[in-house]
């Protein structure tokens, strides 16, 4: 009798009788987060949200006791023992639920000033590619004669006409984003692969906290307006730092979030100059320990360069926040690595 | 037109062709040659051919495809950030000692798997079987690296060729001496069982191996403050990782299909292993360990100044709980299969009462 497993309400695939739920799933080429296999790295732990395992092996390496009292297993030591099972990854899945890498041309339909140094580009997947990706993931351009190909993070979840929104900063010396802002011009076909990545919303019940520097807004504000908009009541904040007033966009955005979802709010950090929008300079983690005496329980989407995204991180666990319960997307510069 | 110098030499050349003695024109007819074959002599047992490629477990194929790429190599780390000069000489003695005491286990790695995985061949077991085993070969090879390149960076030509100049580093250097000899006498217990004993057994007994190596480098990894061991041994921890997948693979195989005779000797075989590996886990017990009474003293004494280095060791506290824990672990995982567990007195565990036999040790890193 073969049982039926569903990953994060999207991947359903049927396991075999007495077989494990990770080597069922990679038979039938569903990809599954993983790594040893031998119940000692974790990255295939989930908790059962439906439905009962029998956990097998276990080493407690990877899983305690507590955790598996709390209904959390290893998928490569697992096996189904009801009919069906639901079961949520801890760890994202390679290249997201159902959203194959892909390559593809896509056509350049927008691309115009957000400040004066960040463009806003949108691109639309030629025929007859369908591009799907999930929030939080980014894509890699291909530019004519630059190599290699540069990553951007999505703005916004592709729909399904395709459209693809990125935010594209322009660097001293960049010649990706050099390029962008000064020679791409509507029309032009480019390259693009994806979707890559692995930053999500991560699973929980507590409050969310996104942290976006610059640029980094877009996988942050991807990831909470694609939960907002799948009906997410849990509170969510979402902190947007610049270094000046010039610097700030898509407050539409944001206000507009904040008008729709009464769980939603945003606050504006601007750290190097007098803003209208801000009382005072400040930076990211001292807001937080301002605006937060404790994060215990909390979780956090964290967008930015890697100066930024290890400062907001350190300052969230310190304040008692999971380490799983933090997700993050950092760029560097090609011209930086 | 007179013909060239070069057409004449042509042409003298092709009279002086002197032809092959005899050319084959026809086959021999096959029918003919079938009447008169004869049957290739039996092969003795325990023989690497006939040469086969069988496969019942095809996880394990997927787990050896994984492991082409180990994704680390020991002469990348950050060897230039581990200066000698940075310790004192007791500490590099004492750090030094406790990789030597890694190596009698890890260093012992790539000549036991290989010499297993000679067995894997002779036995006929299945492809993947072998292969895996080659893969961990390769694996053992990169840890024993890592503490060779340890040693040598802290005691220039170590772990035997230097002349200590602290009562320390001479304890140490006396104690490396004991543990190369019940090292030997270890290799030379595992030569005369590897071959006596079905998959089962010898997969029982790795797996104890890679449960302690796991805890150990886990606990290591942890605790350590020097970047290129921090490194080092999570990588290794992460192989651990991937040879315990190997083992349970084939264990949930063979496991619910045991005879009684299998299941008793693989108790014999636990209390074997935890003899042996608490050596490096815990303090090395009686029964197995023939050494001289200054050693555990001074070992203690090496501990305290390799954690005051950085190295990560544990307290003997901290080693004795964390032993019992991956012991009780291992416990429960194979009682389902009806498999008694051995008393473990040392660490506190009550079981089924065996005889240590020095002669059946086959547990591995």
């Amino acid at each position: 009798m073969s049982r039926t497993i569903v990953v994060n309400e999207a991947l359903r695939f049927g396991v075999p009788e007495g077989e494990i739920i990770l080597d069922a799933a990679l038979s039938q080429g569903v990809i599954l987060p993983h790594q040893c296999r031998g119940a000692s790295c974790g990255m295939c732990k989930a908790r059962v949200t439906q439905g009962t395992v029998d956990n097998g092996w276990s080493l407690g390496l990877a899983i305690s006791d507590q955790e598996i009292a709390d209904g959390f297993c290893l998928m490569c030591q697992a096996r189904p023992s009801s009919a069906e099972v639901h079961l949520s990854t801890v760890q994202p899945i390679p290249g997201g639920e159902g959203s194959a890498v892909q390559s593809f041309e896509a056509r350049v339909l927008c691309n115009t000033p957000l400040t004066p140094r960040v463009r806003r580009l949108v691109l639309q997947a030629c025929e007859p590619a369908r591009f799907e990706a999930q929030a939080g993931t980014y894509v890699e351009l291909a530019l004519p004669g630059l190599s290699p190909h540069r990553r951007y993070s999505l703005a916004t979840v592709p729909s399904s006409d395709g459209l693809i929104e990125l935010l594209v900063a322009r660097h001293p010396g960049g010649a990706a984003s050099g390029h962008v802002h000064d020679l791409l011009q509507l029309g032009d076909i480019i390259g693009v692969t994806g979707p890559y990545g692995t930053c999500r919303l991560p699973e929980g019940e507590g409050p969310v906290l996104g942290l976006a520097g610059g640029t980094g807004l877009a996988p942050v504000l991807s990831i909470m307006e694609d939960a907002l908009g799948q009906g997410d009541t849990s509170p969510m904040t979402l902190l947007f730092s610049v270094r000046d007033d010039t610097e700030l966009m898509l407050l539409d955005r944001l206000a507009g979030l904040a008008h729709a979802h009464p769980n939603f709010r945003y606050a504006l950090l601007v750290t190097e100059a007098r803003s209208r929008f801000s009382t005072k300079q400040q930076y990211a983690p001292s807001w937080l320990r301002e605006n937060h005496e404790s994060l215990a329980g909390a979780r956090a989407v964290i967008g930015g360069s890697p100066g930024f995204v290890a400062a907001c991180s350190d300052t969230c666990i310190a304040l008692g926040m999971g380490s799983e319960a933090i997700s993050a997307d950092s760029f560097t510069p090609v011209a930086q690595t | 037109m007179n013909p060239s110098p070069a057409s004449q030499d042509t042409a003298a050349l092709a009279r002086a062709l002197i032809p092959p003695p005899e050319q084959v024109l026809t086959m021999p007819d096959p029918q003919t040659l079938l009447a008169k074959i004869e049957t290739a002599p039996g092969i003795d047992g325990a023989n690497i051919f006939p040469l086969e490629w069988h496969v019942q477990t095809p996880k394990l194929y997927d787990i050896y495809d994984a492991a082409r790429d180990p994704g680390w190599s020991p002469h990348t780390l950050a060897w230039d950030t581990l200066r000698a000069e940075d310790y004192s000489l007791d500490q590099r003695y004492a750090m030094a000692y406790w990789f030597s005491l890694l190596a009698v286990f890890d260093g012992s790695g790539p000549s036991v798997f290989a010499r297993a995985m000679i067995h894997t061949y002779e036995s006929k077991e299945e492809d993947p079987v072998r292969k895996c085993f080659f893969s961990v070969v390769r694996d053992e090879m990169n840890h024993e690296e890592v503490c060779g390149r340890a040693i040598k960076r802290l005691t220039p030509g170590g772990p035997l060729g230097y002349v200590p100049e602290t009562p320390l580093g001479h304890l140490a250097r006396n104690n490396i001496e004991w543990l190369y000899y019940n090292g030997s006498r270890y290799w030379t217990g595992f030569k005369n069982g590897v071959d006596k004993y079905p998959l089962a057994i010898l997969f029982t007994s790795f797996l104890f191996g890679e449960v302690a190596s796991s805890t150990l480098f886990h606990g290591m990894y942890q605790r350590t403050t020097i970047p290129v061991f921090k490194e080092a041994f999570k990588r290794i921890g992460q192989d651990e990782g991937r040879h315990l997948g190997i083992c349970l693979a084939v264990l949930q195989k063979l496991l619910p299909v045991l005879t009684e005779d299998d299941k008793q000797m693989i108790s014999i075989q636990l209390r074997a292993g935890f003899v042996f590996l608490s050596g490096i886990l815990y303090e090395p017990p009686e029964q197995f360990w023939k050494l001289p009474p200054t050693f555990i003293p001074a070992q203690r004494h090496i501990d305290e100044v390799a954690r005051s280095a950085g190295l990560g060791i544990l307290t003997l506290d901290e080693r004795k709980a964390n032993w019992k824990t991956a012991v009780l672990r291992m416990k429960a995982n194979l009682d389902p299969y009806g498999i008694e567990f051995p008393a473990l007195p040392e660490v506190g565990i009550e079981g089924k009462e065996v005889v240590f036999d020095p002669e059946k040790v086959i547990p591995i890193f």
